[in-house]
């Protein structure tokens, strides 16, 4: 119990700062959610931050925060719902191969292998594209691109912890295999698998992004972070404050998402010691 | 004998504080002698690893220690100070790890491992002092066997120029060969001339070296000091007295009833054998009747474990049969999980049968989902009672209690399910003797009087004299050291 409360107290300035950071910027989202994030200027292309346009201007002339905070439901929630769907997928792909025996681990594994060997953004496009464009398709492109890892992680965490004492002892005493998958393996393949959710979450973002590019997901002035990066490549030079925002806020969207499913795990759990 | 010149080790009021605050170990004085040797013993919990660690600057974080150390002739050191114990280091002082397996590198060769700060010369030597052959210089640690493993880390004591060592509990966890090679090992380092400072809770390490000092301690403090001879043969503190009347050649016979109970288990012709190996064991048949313990022994490696998985059907046998009551536990599926629920296991450690971020007492109502809830925490709170277990270890998570504490709410958990056999896997190899007495107690009470089978799987003859009816013995087929 000592140390937990150390670790509790150590762990508290951080905690502050985010907490700040996020009100901040939830009030500036506020600010800017009134700036119209489609209008266009040319003759105001790519100009530095000022008062008028806080984070500058694209080549377009469109305010550049009003597009970060515009994009930002979309964005988080596309990137989100794939995360969630592709770890749920993979997670519970991966439980079953560690628990179900030798013929359904090979079958989900070798399946695994061969969405692996191909690179995760052609898999996307390619279903995207099979499936007709537009967000559904998307959605399920990028998710079956993202599954595997999951079922990877989670089938090699799983298989250490069915080998272990207490789930032997549940087994004997005869709790059903569900009961034991949930309450024994599932904790611990969670605790794993959060940082690769995470990670996964900027992953997605820019799948997203690239997606829209070729045309089959969002539609360019739709604003959307992955997008805003890509389209301002070329401006790199000229326009580094346009380009660093929509990085800065997938850099923050992944570390809040680590930062809370580590927070949530936490509550649920005991902290290591 | 003035104490500079006589002195390997002279510790002066030791005082090591948990990070609450609290003294673990207050106030500790002892001396130890050139080319002597000094044995600590006691309760787990009390301490007395500690105090190795602390010799070695080594206590976990949060830990601090005050107190002077002197080593050898060097000056007084001030336990808190844990650089400058660190700077004796195979120097002055050296230490012989607990388990051998996970103590050497295994990505280097021995010899690599063993010469790295001093000649090889002098480490080939080190290594035909401990009857290791020189090919094993070569060899990474993979290719050892856990004994010749034990010799290599005996031999990099020696190999140093360390005058004093220190080993932690050289024999926790060995079997009975085992436990014989490390004495043996210890002894040869104490013929070499240095001075041994071990900690122990195995009667036999205790006793394997009369001439030396014990020391005892409880609760932090030195109980009872003096020559081992005298202090085992006639101890005065109570404390001391009880471990010495907990080692299991000096238990009362708990069984052998003559009186024949039908039998809960029947094994006839078994054996098993990992695909493409020869068979850890062949030909065995024998018989668990009801309230009666069936002691299986034999060394490590010979199958003792597998032995107990097969029994309670979590592994397939390559041939025989394995009769539960009227059923056969290997061909029928159904009946198999009809009966399930009442052959179950002891494991060796404790703690590790629970989950770890789980309350104790939640994990015990778990059970209602897979036993009869009607009159469920009736019947708990009696089996609670039986076993002496306080409510409050119940809010407690598994690793917050002592070990023979969980082992009783291990057993707390099998007594719910009402079994007919248990099988006992080394239930008390990491517990110190006087808890190791107390399990194995109230395990051979529950048999007579609950008339349950009980398989124990052991490696000590004498326990397994003071409490089985019959023994099993497995021979070790394939094992080449």
């Amino acid at each position: 119990m000592m140390a937990s409360t150390k670790t509790w107290t150590a762990r508290r300035p951080t905690r502050m700062a985010g907490i700040l950071i996020c009100g901040l910027l939830i009030v500036a989202a506020w600010a800017a959610l009134t700036l119209d994030p489609l209008s266009q200027d040319l003759m105001k292309a790519l100009e530095p931050p000022s008062l008028a346009h806080p984070l500058g201007t694209d080549h377009l002339g469109r305010d550049v925060l009003a597009r970060v905070v515009h994009a930002a439901p979309r964005s988080l929630g596309i990137a989100l719902v794939c995360v969630t769907g592709a770890a749920g997928l993979g997670i519970a792909l991966g439980l079953v191969a560690a628990y179900a025996g030798r013929l359904a681990d090979i079958c989900i594994m070798r399946l695994c292998d061969l969405l692996l060997a191909l690179p995760g953004i052609l898999l996307a496009l390619l279903l995207a594209g099979f499936l007709g464009g537009g967000i559904i398709p998307m959605l399920i492109g990028i998710k079956v691109a993202l599954w595997p890892q999951f079922t990877r992680m989670s089938r090699s965490v799983a298989l250490g912890v069915l080998n272990e004492p207490h789930v032997e002892a549940a087994r004997l005493a005869g709790f059903p295999a569900h009961t034991i998958l949930l309450r024994h393996v599932l904790p611990p393949v969670l605790r794993q698998t959060v940082c690769l959710a995470s990670l996964g979450t900027g992953a997605a973002v820019m799948s997203i992004s690239a997606l829209g590019f070729l045309g089959l997901g969002l539609k360019p002035p739709t604003p959307e972070w992955g997008s805003m990066t890509s389209e301002l490549i070329p401006y790199l030079a000229d326009a580094p404050v346009q380009m660093a925002a929509p990085c800065v806020a997938i850099f923050l969207t992944v570390l809040t998402v680590s930062v809370l499913g580590e927070f949530v795990l936490a509550r649920r759990t005991r902290l290591p010691r | 004998m003035t104490p500079s010149s006589a002195c390997a080790l002279h510790v002066a009021d030791l005082v090591i504080r948990a990070p609450a605050g609290t003294a673990v170990v207050s106030k500790v004085s002892f001396a130890l002698g050139r080319g002597q040797s000094l044995v600590v013993i006691g309760e787990t919990g009390s301490g007395k690893s500690l105090i190795a660690q602390a010799l070695l600057g080594l206590l976990p974080a949060g830990f601090s220690a005050e107190g002077t150390i002197r080593i050898g002739d060097g000056l007084p050191i001030n336990a808190g100070c844990a650089d400058a114990l660190k700077s004796l280091w195979a120097r002055e002082i050296a230490f012989v790890p607990q388990e051998p397996s996970l103590a050497l590198d295994p990505t280097a060769a021995v010899g690599r491992q063993l010469s790295q700060n001093v000649s090889p010369a002098r480490s080939a030597e080190a290594l035909a002092a401990v009857d290791l052959p020189s090919d094993i210089f070569r060899f990474h640690p993979f290719r050892l066997s856990g004994g010749m493993a034990q010799r290599v880390l005996f031999a990099t004591a020696l190999a140093s120029e360390a005058s004093l060592v220190v080993a932690d509990e050289p024999t926790k966890g060995l079997d009975a060969d085992r436990v014989r090679i490390a004495i043996d090992l210890l002894k040869r380092l104490l013929r070499d001339g240095r001075s041994l400072f071990v900690v122990t809770h195995d009667p036999a390490v205790a006793e394997a070296f009369p001439q030396g000092t014990v020391v005892v301690l409880h609760d932090g403090v030195i109980v009872e000091a003096g020559p081992a001879a005298q202090v085992l043969a006639a101890p005065t503190h109570r404390y001391t007295k009880t471990w010495v009347e907990a080692h299991p050649a000096r238990w009362p016979q708990l069984g052998s009833r003559k009186c024949r109970m039908p039998a809960v288990l029947e094994v006839s012709d078994l054996a098993f054998a990992y695909r493409g190996q020869r068979p850890l064991f062949e030909r065995l048949t024998f018989s668990v009747s009801r309230g009666s313990v069936t002691a299986v022994v034999g060394p490590s490696g010979s199958g003792k474990s597998t032995l107990g998985d097969v029994v309670l059907g979590l592994k397939q046998p390559s041939s025989g049969r394995v009769r539960w009551g009227d059923t056969l536990a290997h061909e029928d599926r159904r009946e198999l999980r009809r009966w399930r629920q009442r052959y179950q296991k002891l494991h060796q450690d404790p703690a590790s049968t629970f989950l770890p971020d789980r309350p104790l007492g939640r994990q015990l109502e778990d059970l209602k989902e897979v036993c009869s809830a009607q009159g469920f925490d009736a019947r708990l709170s009696l089996v609670l009672d039986r076993l002496k277990l306080r409510k409050v270890l119940l809010d407690r998570f598994a690793d917050e209690i002592s070990g023979g504490e969980v082992q009783r709410i291990a057993i707390a958990r099998l007594l719910m399910l009402q079994p007919a056999l248990i099988v006992a896997d080394e239930p008390t190899s990491r517990l110190d003797p006087i808890v190791q007495r107390e399990v194995l107690t109230l395990l051979r009470e529950i048999v007579d009087q609950d008339g349950l089978g009980l398989m124990l799987i052991s490696h000590d003859d004498a326990l397994v004299r003071a409490v089985a009816d019959t023994t099993v013995r497995i021979k070790c087929q394939n094992v080449d050291s």
